[in-house]
């Protein structure tokens, strides 16, 4: 994967396994992570909205070599994903912990998801989904029910203990905050299952009427839905108080499309979507084109299932969203999620019966257990830009899963073997890979913009238009990009002197920086600066920077992914 | 002073494509990523929905279980399966007889056998007949 401003300047690579991506990406917290994706989602975002070219190498393998190695990614992933999560659980529990010890501000430390899914209706109207819900409860588990299992609840919180941090390491553990945001989820689940006066926070309408089949559908949901809210009451899963505000908040949009004939769904962008002005989306109408189509391809032709009705969700979400269309309208180009986060505060009104000492103690396990992991993260997952970095570790990855292999019958099944330690750079090891491995077939699989410039071929004046992006169609400046003027990658000789347009382009923006440097935070400064060092290496017919496109709708160029 | 300069660039330019792998910011928002939409739409089919899912739970098993000491913790176990669940737009795992059955499959490909497969069935499917039902005939799945 050829290199581009921002993410990774010196390239990136990945492995695909039958329909299956695996790649090691460089995280925040300074460790090296396995990342699993399918085919569609990686293409769309290395090689569309990242712009980026992709040299392919495929090899032919035998069956039990695909098995192989796919069984020992995937179980490397899940063991990873394991070890990351003590990591955030760890953390996560010493500021719960601390929080206890008045050491730490009680700001957001601990949220509850799902909540935010309701408000307090202003007016004093009872809701009839909840009024529903709530005889059925009673008719199910009595009268009582709801308010004994409250009871117990808070009983739970506070008999809460510590959590055990003596147990070898990455053996996975409910922790303390886990346990007490859990029960105190559920708790306000079940009181919000009390009340009447509630609504959904916000709902997304089609301007689409019910079909009778829809109808049909919608109301064997509904009753899905109620068995559904009747067993997570009783249930003995630990967040079940998070599934059962999914539920109710769900049923009350279906409640909500059955009532009015036409189709309702909880909005479920993430807390933290970006709004967007929509006038940057390109081709808006054509991308509201592509969303209609994806909503009406998600809608099943029989009953749904919950996946399949989560899928319907997000495809309503995305397709209301561009609707919104018009002067200075802001939308949500992303965020969808499968289940809404929602989130709330947690507001800390009883705790846990334990005294400081108990609290000190379990924060010194805490430590200890804490700094064993880090040990082990540090030993294992440390990146290093020439010694484990996303090319070494596929291959250290590969030898690994050949290496403890009891098939005896595996001598070079790729035809070749790769040495990690001299292939750290992406496109010495894609060579390597050429010249050693039994390769079959090789592939440039062009970027977003290199897609665009093979359309244009029979059209030179279009073409030579594309090589500015001041002139491109395709291209529009956003916030990701430093400012540059020409595009460079499809430019070999003329390289140098586009690039050093491109330099002075950056400087230009670096200076515009400094005058603004009290008003955007340093933005302009520091996305100039950038700019300065991705185009510099154009002097010397190095390309970097080929810019991005972070509005792209997702089918556009779908066709282009191999299968 | 050509040279120089040359020599200057040269090194720079070298750094620059050396400049690491892909980097990724947990706490960047996910303004312009639509990575769950184009992944839950590019999946054509609900049985291919269903059949990454189960991988995923069965693959999750069989790490969760080499990696714990043998009194396993169900909750952080459940907490796993409710994560992956999400991703796949499921909520109400439980009622699910396929996450049982991806259970069953990870247990097996665990090497569990005996007591201690009798142990987690009973465990991760509560005492539930049907869902251990579902869990053995997961393991008893040729693969």
């Amino acid at each position: 994967m050829e290199a581009n401003e921002g993410t990774a300047s010196g390239g990136h690579s990945a492995l695909q396994l039958a329909d299956q991506i695996y790649h090691y990406q460089h995280v925040d917290s300074g460790y090296i992570r396995l990342i699993k994706q399918d085919v569609v989602s990686f293409h769309h975002s290395y090689r569309f909205l990242q712009n980026r070219p992709l040299h392919s190498s495929r090899i032919e393998v035998s069956d039990d070599t695909l098995k192989l190695l796919k069984d020992h990614f995937n179980q490397l992933y899940a063991n990873q994903e394991l070890l990351f999560k003590s990591l955030a659980n760890v953390q996560k529990d010493r500021l719960f912990l601390q929080q206890l010890l008045h050491e730490q501000s009680s700001d957001n430390v601990l949220l509850m998801k799902g909540l935010g899914l309701f408000k307090a209706n202003p007016t004093p109207i009872a809701n009839q989904t909840l009024q529903h819900l709530q005889t059925l409860i009673k008719k199910t588990y009595g009268n009582d029910f709801l308010s004994e299992r409250v009871e117990q609840l808070n009983k739970a919180i506070t008999t809460l203990t510590p959590s055990d941090w003596s147990k070898p390491l990455a053996t996975p553990v409910y922790t303390l905050a886990e346990h007490y945001q859990d029960l105190q989820t559920a708790r306000h689940a079940l009181q919000l299952l009390q009340q009447d006066a509630i609504l959904a926070a916000d709902t997304v309408t089609l301007n689409e009427a019910l079909t009778p089949a829809d109808s049909q559908r919608l109301e064997n949901f509904q009753h899905q839905l109620q068995n559904n809210i009747l067993s997570l009451v009783n249930s003995t899963r630990p967040d079940w108080g998070y599934a059962l505000l999914i539920n109710i908040a769900r049923l009350m949009a279906v409640n909500a499309s059955l009532t009015t004939q036409q189709w309702v769904f909880i909005d479920d962008f993430s807390d933290d979507s970006k709004w967007v002005q929509a006038e940057k989306i390109p081709d808006l109408a054509a991308q509201l084109q592509t969303a209609k189509q994806y909503w009406l391809t998600a809608k099943p032709s029989t009953d749904f299932s919950e996946m399949d009705y989560s899928r319907l969700e997000m495809t309503a979400n995305h397709y209301a969203e561009l609707s919104k269309t018009g002067q200075d309208v802001a939308v949500r180009y992303a965020g969808e999620q499968t289940l809404p986060d929602k989130t709330v505060p947690l507001v800390i009104d009883s705790v846990p019966r334990l005294s400081i000492t108990n609290l000190k103690q379990a924060l010194a396990d805490l430590s200890h257990y804490e700094t064993r992991l880090q040990q082990q993260l540090e030993r294992h997952n440390h990146y290093d830009l020439l010694t484990r970095n996303c090319v070494t570790e596929l291959f250290r990855t590969i030898d690994d899963a050949i290496t403890n292999s009891t098939n005896t019958n595996l001598e070079q099944p790729l035809g070749g073997h790769i040495q990690a330690d001299y292939n750290f750079i992406p496109w010495v090891s894609f060579h390597s890979v050429q010249n050693q491995l039994r390769v079959s077939d090789s592939q440039l699989l062009p970027s977003y913009h290199g897609l665009q410039l093979e359309k244009l071929k029979n059209q030179p004046l279009k073409s030579l238009k594309e090589i500015s992006t001041l002139s491109s169609s395709s291209y529009s400046f956003n916030a990701d990009d430093g400012w540059f003027l020409f595009f460079t990658d499809d430019m070999v000789l003329l390289r140098p002197v586009l690039g050093a347009v491109n330099t002075v382009t950056a400087i230009t923006q670096s200076l515009f920086g400094l005058f603004s440097l009290p008003f955007d935070d340093g933005e302009n400064l520091h996305a100039g600066s950038v700019g300065f060092l991705m185009s510099v290496p154009e002097l010397l017919f190095i390309n970097i920077r080929k810019g991005s496109y972070p509005y792209l709708g997702l089918t556009q160029n779908s066709e282009e992914i191999p299968h | 002073m050509i040279k120089q300069t040359i020599l200057t660039l040269t090194v720079m330019s070298s750094l620059l494509v050396l400049q690491g792998c892909s980097f990724s910011e947990s706490s960047k928002s996910s303004s312009t990523s639509s990575e769950s939409l184009t992944s839950i739409t590019s999946s054509t089919s609900s049985s291919q929905a269903n059949k990454k899912y189960s991988q995923e739970v069965s693959d999750y098993t069989m790490a969760y279980v080499k990696s714990s000491v043998a009194n396993a913790d169900y909750n952080s176990f459940a907490k796993g399966i409710s994560d992956i669940a999400a991703k796949a737009g499921i909520n109400n795992w439980e009622q699910e007889s396929s996450t049982y059955v991806a259970i069953g499959q990870g247990l097996k490909r665990a090497g569990t056998t005996g007591v201690v497969f009798d142990t987690y069935k009973s465990n991760f499917a509560h005492n539930n007949a049907a869902n251990m039902k579902s869990i053995q005939q997961g393991y008893d799945k040729r693969d």
